[in-house]
């Protein structure tokens, strides 16, 4: 019945229009609202010429139609969370819409997987609920296992082969639109805002799509560039809602949220205050360092001083700190091709 | 025969109970939004018709207090965030949602009465220094603590606020 379609090596998109398909599992006013969302992304004036934005998105220059570019290499579909139940993947439990095309694809960087795979990394879960990247997901399963995943999309006829995390599919849940809708029912009140109600929703959106279109690239151990636990001292500590690198899903959708608050200019104080918040928790996110533990030796060898005046120890008598870095974001798959 | 009639009758029964039960659970949900809508103390059309009224009736008047209550009420504090779920903390979380609707409240009341600059200074001070608030509110405090104090020709005292919330806040005003 199907033939394999090739991952899209180099995507050539049209830097005026968000391209993403919205598959036909999403829920109609779903897709109504993210239509909605790309429209407002394709008419905002977004400019911005200081170097953090440029070095976190990787482009020379920031404005609407790099932003948009940048984001239709990354997200080519968007499908219903409930298309790939990703714990079952994980158990080996392959729905119809997917096959194994290979088991013996040559990988690039074989042996080199993200931390969240590692034994050490003591990841689970690189899911979540208001969206996620299955693309990475099913990619970053397939090299750990071997298998060339080919994935029938929702309407498509020939199975896409996940031989890149640049398949770029994203899955929307409900969550993503329901939870706005309810919690943001003062919005609703015509008499202040009009048209303008679901401003902050859609910039929320967009937000998490930027946040997960990060997800699509990397390689080696930056492949999917999945998040980290976060450390005892943080706001999140103990969640895997962190990210050691200074370029991961979070610094995008914080360096996103920034841009739409300084660009939107029919937003009001509230609103641009909001977007703010938004932003500051994304990039609360960005561990600067990395810590890691020393021996007891080294720590003894460390602090003797200050292990013989019986004092409270200070963390530098237990831990290495390494200042986080960009990350190398090409993606796996398509290098060089 | 007797079959034939009852059948469709029963299925007539059946459709219309539906949509009793049906009518009746989208009453019971409008309810609970309307019960959610007056939860929020102070709406948006508080607001609005704060900044319209010319004068200020007091230096810390009714609609700054309402506002300032539903802060310090809404702000989560870190050990509450650190009990959710991780699919609840993938993104910002609705404590801190709700948190940033109210700041926003915060935010339009003074820019449009620069009346309440001295009450907003007094507010993002003390918040900026509570230590037990996410470093994301802590740093959209310092941000206003800062403004507030530029605006009145104040100095701000940051040193018991920890570098990394000053970094943050840097980061968004930069």
């Amino acid at each position: 019945m199907s033939e394999v379609a090739a991952a899209k090596a180099i995507v050539v998109t049209d830097p005026s229009r968000v391209e993403a398909k919205i598959t036909s599992d999403v829920p109609s006013e779903a897709k109504a609202l993210l239509l909605k969302d790309f429209t407002r992304l394709e008419k905002t004036l977004i400019k911005d010429s200081r170097s953090e934005a440029t070095k976190i998105f990787g482009l020379p220059s920031i404005n609407r139609s790099s932003l948009i570019n940048w984001l239709n290499e990354r997200v080519q579909y968007i499908v219903s969370d409930r298309f790939i139940d990703m714990e079952k993947i994980q158990n080996g439990i392959l729905p119809s819409h997917l096959t194994v095309l290979s088991d013996e694809h040559n990988f690039e960087n074989k042996n080199e997987l993200p931390d969240v795979l590692r034994p050490e990394g003591q990841a689970r879960s690189v899911t979540l609920k208001l969206a996620e990247n299955f693309g990475a997901q099913l990619y970053l399963i397939g090299k750990a296992t071997n298998s060339l995943f080919g994935l029938l999309i929702p309407g498509g006829e020939d199975y896409l082969s996940v031989a890149t995390p640049r398949i770029g599919l994203l899955g929307v849940g409900q969550n993503l639109f329901q939870d706005w809708m309810k919690e943001n029912i003062r919005f609703q009140d015509k008499s202040l805002k009009g048209e303008l109600d679901s401003l902050l929703a859609t910039e929320y959106r967009l937000g998490i799509i930027f946040h997960e279109a990060r997800h699509s690239d990397g390689n080696g151990r930056s492949l999917g560039f999945f998040h980290v636990k976060c450390p005892v001292d943080h706001d999140y500590a103990g969640q895997f809602a962190c990210d050691s690198s200074l370029n991961g899903a979070y610094s995008i959708g914080g360096a996103y949220l920034k841009l739409a608050s300084q660009a939107c200019d029919d937003c009001s104080e509230k609103e641009k205050e909001v977007l703010r918040v938004f932003s500051l928790d994304a990039f609360s996110r960005v561990l600067l360092s990395k810590r890691t533990r020393v021996s007891e030796e080294e720590t003894l060898h460390r602090c003797e001083d200050l292990l013989k005046g019986n004092q409270q120890l200070p963390s530098e008598c237990f831990y290495n700190e390494t200042p986080a870095e960009f990350w190398d974001a090409s993606p796996e798959g398509v290098r060089g091709k | 025969m007797k079959k034939l009639i009852l059948i469709p009758a029963a299925l007539v029964i059946a459709v219309v109970l539906f949509f009793i039960v049906r009518a009746k659970h989208e009453v019971e949900s409008e309810k609970s939004v309307n019960i959610k809508v007056e939860e929020n103390i102070v709406s948006d059309a508080d607001v609005k018709k704060e900044a319209q009224t010319d004068a200020v009736d007091t230096p810390s008047s009714t609609i700054f207090k309402k506002i300032a209550e539903q802060a310090w009420l809404k702000i989560p504090k870190k050990s509450e965030l650190q009990k959710l779920s991780s699919e609840e903390v993938h993104q910002a979380p609705k404590a801190m949602r709700e948190a940033a609707l109210v700041l926003g409240d915060m935010a339009q009341l003074i820019h449009d009465k620069p009346e309440y600059q001295r009450e907003g200074f007094e507010f993002y001070e003390k918040c900026a220094h509570e230590s037990e608030y996410p470093m994301s509110i802590r740093a959209i405090c310092l941000s206003g603590y800062r403004k507030m104090a530029k605006a009145l020709g104040s100095e701000t005292k940051e040193d018991n606020v920890p570098q990394q919330v000053r970094a943050l806040t840097n980061r968004i005003d930069n």
